[in-house]
């Protein structure tokens, strides 16, 4: 008996003596280099159902954020989507396919708007199968579009091609290992990179934190020239309208997240640092007062909204352009802004 | 200084066992349990009538029985929080990842205590005898419905094999979770050796419990007082241990 005492009073010792030797300074991290980016390359996705056991208060903001709803899940909408229909291939035009497909076997809808999914021996990966129209009761489910593919006088349902994936819903083309574990959305990985060793091992640098996660879908937004090169047209989908003319930018020291969140929202419940515009600037102009319709314009005339507000921060005014209001882009026509554009593009 | 990066053969391993971890974990312990119900049904258990007489002589001491006790109970709790970190499902639990990991490093720290006391007081019995052999010719008698009593000291064959498979893997798994606890002490490349070998072992130790378990219960009655009162019959310890009966009668 005395003997077994001894025995566990030693190992007391001796594992107390390795607790604390352990503990004594935490701090201090291996001195070790770790190539982030390839110690990614062989991670796997883990999705963020995973990353938010140990990250919840960010995976709380994060599901607040507009980027947690780009791409829904069906069962999110009161619509029945339990419903067999006839896709014709819209996406070829010689012997288009057609198949029957239950709706409900498709994988969400974008932005309130597509349903995706996609059809077994159709020419494309993803296809837009239907779409959701706003209505009293809710949602309504309608064809993507219709076109009468075998003549006999009744408009078919055609499946257009997606090709909004890559910003609207990366976890349906996103590439690697684990890609099963993530959500047809955006996801934690999505920005960060896949995380399974970094979640194993909880070393930080085995996790990329990229400040330029926002331009890969958020472009810097280039426009396209007209024909006849005498103009400039920016399309609905502008991007960051003429971040790279402001100052901001060309200044070195401000980047999308000096003014904007990663994964929270202010009282406005948009991912804008402070609770509304003017508290936002004056975290560094103390003394300005800014009107954001004046200096953050709106393409009066986009009809869908799609087209963020210019960034240019007072480089690139709206009056200056010479847009013509009656079309839907924004014509930049005025030849100082064009050069100054052009010189800024390369 | 060179940058590191993972060793590829591990990475491969590493997402090998990422991607298997949940078939691994339901074939260890639904497999095992029902190769248990299977085995409790085909051949049931063995010497049923030494399951009812009076425990009298001590079989194990206070001492031992505390320290089973605690590594058993601290085992079942690292068991199951640690499932839930390896299937990233803490919530489930109804705890907070902090909670779970407080309580997973407290009752590590009595599993090691326990273990390593275990591996001490039982070290002398788990040597293995030239008579051991006849036991493991007939596999103590657990694949037949009759009843036979091969030669045994105080731990039969299957125990002492028992006692150094979880002495094997309760030192791995404790090294490696010690080295978990404090990822900023190690390298990415051993972080991630031991994470593999902490699942691993732990992975082996729940399926080689969970057949313990049923050995130590159901399938010797008589048995599970042991670690209860730490009493058996002597008819069980005449049947079961023979020669550890031969040798406490002499004293
Ligand atoms: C097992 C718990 C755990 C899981 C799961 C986890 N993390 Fe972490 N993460 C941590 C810890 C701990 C730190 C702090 C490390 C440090 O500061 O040394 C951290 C830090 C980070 C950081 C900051 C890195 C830096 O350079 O400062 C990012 C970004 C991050 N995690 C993202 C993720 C993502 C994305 C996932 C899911 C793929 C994830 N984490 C899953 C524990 C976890
Ligand atoms: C839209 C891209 C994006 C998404 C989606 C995203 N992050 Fe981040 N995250 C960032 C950026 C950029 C940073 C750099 C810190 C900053 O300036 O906000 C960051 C920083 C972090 C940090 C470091 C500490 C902090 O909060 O600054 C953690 C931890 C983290 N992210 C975890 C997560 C988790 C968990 C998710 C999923 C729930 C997630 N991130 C989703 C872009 C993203
Ligand atoms: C995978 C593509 C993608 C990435 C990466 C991305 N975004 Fe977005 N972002 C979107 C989409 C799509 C919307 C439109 C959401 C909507 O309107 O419902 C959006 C909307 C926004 C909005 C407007 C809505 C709001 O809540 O204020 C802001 C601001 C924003 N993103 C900032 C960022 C920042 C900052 C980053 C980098 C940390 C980033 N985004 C990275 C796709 C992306
Ligand atoms: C100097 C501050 C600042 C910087 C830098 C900045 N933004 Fe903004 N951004 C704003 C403000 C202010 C708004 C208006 C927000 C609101 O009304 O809630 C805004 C709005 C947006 C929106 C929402 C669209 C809209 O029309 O309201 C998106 C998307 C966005 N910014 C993306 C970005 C991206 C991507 C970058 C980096 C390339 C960036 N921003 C850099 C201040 C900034
Ligand atoms: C992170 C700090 C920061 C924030 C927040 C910020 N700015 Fe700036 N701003 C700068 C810097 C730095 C410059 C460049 C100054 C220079 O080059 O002289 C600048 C330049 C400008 C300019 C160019 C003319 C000038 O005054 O120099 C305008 C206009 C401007 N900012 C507007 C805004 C508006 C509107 C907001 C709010 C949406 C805002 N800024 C938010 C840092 C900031
Ligand atoms: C290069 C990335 C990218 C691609 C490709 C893309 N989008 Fe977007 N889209 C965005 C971003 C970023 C926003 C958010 C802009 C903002 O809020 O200012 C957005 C916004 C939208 C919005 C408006 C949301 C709102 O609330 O105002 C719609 C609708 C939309 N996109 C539809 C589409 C469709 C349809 C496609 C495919 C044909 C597509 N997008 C392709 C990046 C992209
Ligand atoms: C989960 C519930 C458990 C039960 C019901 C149980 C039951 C028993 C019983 C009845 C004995 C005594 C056998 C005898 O007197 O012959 C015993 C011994 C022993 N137990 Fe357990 N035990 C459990 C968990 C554990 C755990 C988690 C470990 C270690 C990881 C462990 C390791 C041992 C060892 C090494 C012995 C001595 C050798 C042997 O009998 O096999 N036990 N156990």
């Amino acid at each position: 008996m005395r003997k077994h005492f001894l025995i566990s009073s030693l190992l007391v010792l001796v594992l107390g003596l390795i607790l604390s030797g352990c503990a004594g300074n935490e701090t201090n991290t291996k001195k070790e280099k770790i190539d982030t980016k390839e110690v990614q390359q062989m991670s796997a996705y883990i999705g963020t159902d995973a990353c938010i056991t140990c990250h919840s208060e960010t995976g709380q903001g994060f599901a607040m954020t507009s980027h947690a709803g780009i791409f829904k899940s069906l069962d999110q909408y009161n619509t029945d989507f339990k419903q067999m229909v006839n896709v014709w291939d819209g996406a070829t035009k010689e012997n288009p396919a057609t198949k029957a497909i239950n709706l409900e076997d498709t994988y969400g809808v974008m932005m309130d708007s597509y349903v995706v999914g996609n059809i077994d021996g159709f020419s494309q990966e993803l296809y837009r199968v239907a779409s959701l129209e706003k209505s009293e009761q809710g949602y309504e489910l309608v064809a993507a579009s219709l076109k009468d593919y075998n003549s006999d006088g009744i408009q078919d349902w055609s499946a257009k091609a997606y090709s909004c994936a890559e910003c609207h819903s990366p976890g349906l083309v996103a590439q690697g290992l684990g890609i099963k574990n993530l959500e047809p959305g955006i996801s934690c990985e999505t920005c960060h990179g896949p995380g399974s060793i970094h979640a194993q091992t909880k070393r930080k640098e085995a996790i990329s934190i990229n400040q330029n996660a926002c331009i890969t879908c958020h472009t810097l937004g280039q426009p396209s020239e007209t024909e006849d090169g005498s103009s400039l047209i920016a399309e609905n989908h502008y991007g960051t309208r003429n971040w790279f003319a402001s100052d901001h930018y060309t200044s070195g020291y401000v980047n999308c997240l000096s003014c904007h969140t990663s994964h929270e929202v202010n009282k406005e419940g948009s991912m804008l640092k402070g609770d509304n515009f003017t508290e936002n600037c004056a975290s560094c102009h103390k003394d300005e007062n800014f009107d954001i319709e004046e200096i953050m314009w709106k393409n009066p005339t986009d009809l869908h909204d799609h087209v963020t507000r210019d960034h240019s921060f007072g480089a690139i005014p709206y009056e200056k352009i010479g847009d013509n209001p009656e079309t839907k882009e924004v014509e930049i026509t005025d030849p100082k802004i064009i050069k100054k554009l052009k010189s800024l593009i390369k | 200084m060179t940058y590191t990066s993972t060793n590829p053969l591990l990475a491969n391993l590493n997402n090998l066992y990422l991607e298997y971890i949940g078939l691994i974990v339901l074939l260890s312990t639904v497999g095992v349990l029902l190769g248990i119900a299977g085995h409790f049904v085909i051949i049931g258990p063995n010497a049923k009538r030494l399951g009812k007489l009076k425990p009298e002589i001590v079989r194990l001491t206070p001492f031992e029985r505390t320290a089973h006790f605690v590594r058993m109970l601290s085992f079942i709790i690292l068991a199951v929080t640690g499932i839930a970190f390896a299937l990233f499902h803490v919530g489930t639990l109804g705890l907070s990842y902090v909670a779970a990991y407080k309580i997973h490093l407290v009752f590590a720290a009595l599993f090691t205590l326990s273990s390593l006391n275990s591996i001490f007081i039982w070290l002398k019995d788990s040597i293995f005898k030239t008579y051991d052999r006849d036991w493991f010719k007939v596999m103590g008698g657990y694949l037949t419905r009759k009843e036979i009593h091969p030669p045994s000291g105080r731990f039969n064959a299957g125990q002492k094999a028992f006692y150094w498979f979880s002495t094997f893997f309760s030192i791995l798994i404790i090294f490696s979770g010690l080295m978990l606890a404090y990822p900023g002490k190690f390298g990415l490349n051993s972080l991630l050796w031991a994470s593999v070998l902490h699942g691993i072992s732990a992975i082996g130790l729940i399926a080689g419990v969970i057949a313990h378990a049923y050995l130590g219960s159901l399938a010797n009655p008589g048995t599970i007082g042991t670690i209860i009162h730490g009493k058996v019959s002597r008819e069980w310890a005449k049947n079961h241990h023979p020669q550890w009966f031969e040798e406490i009668e002499q004293k």
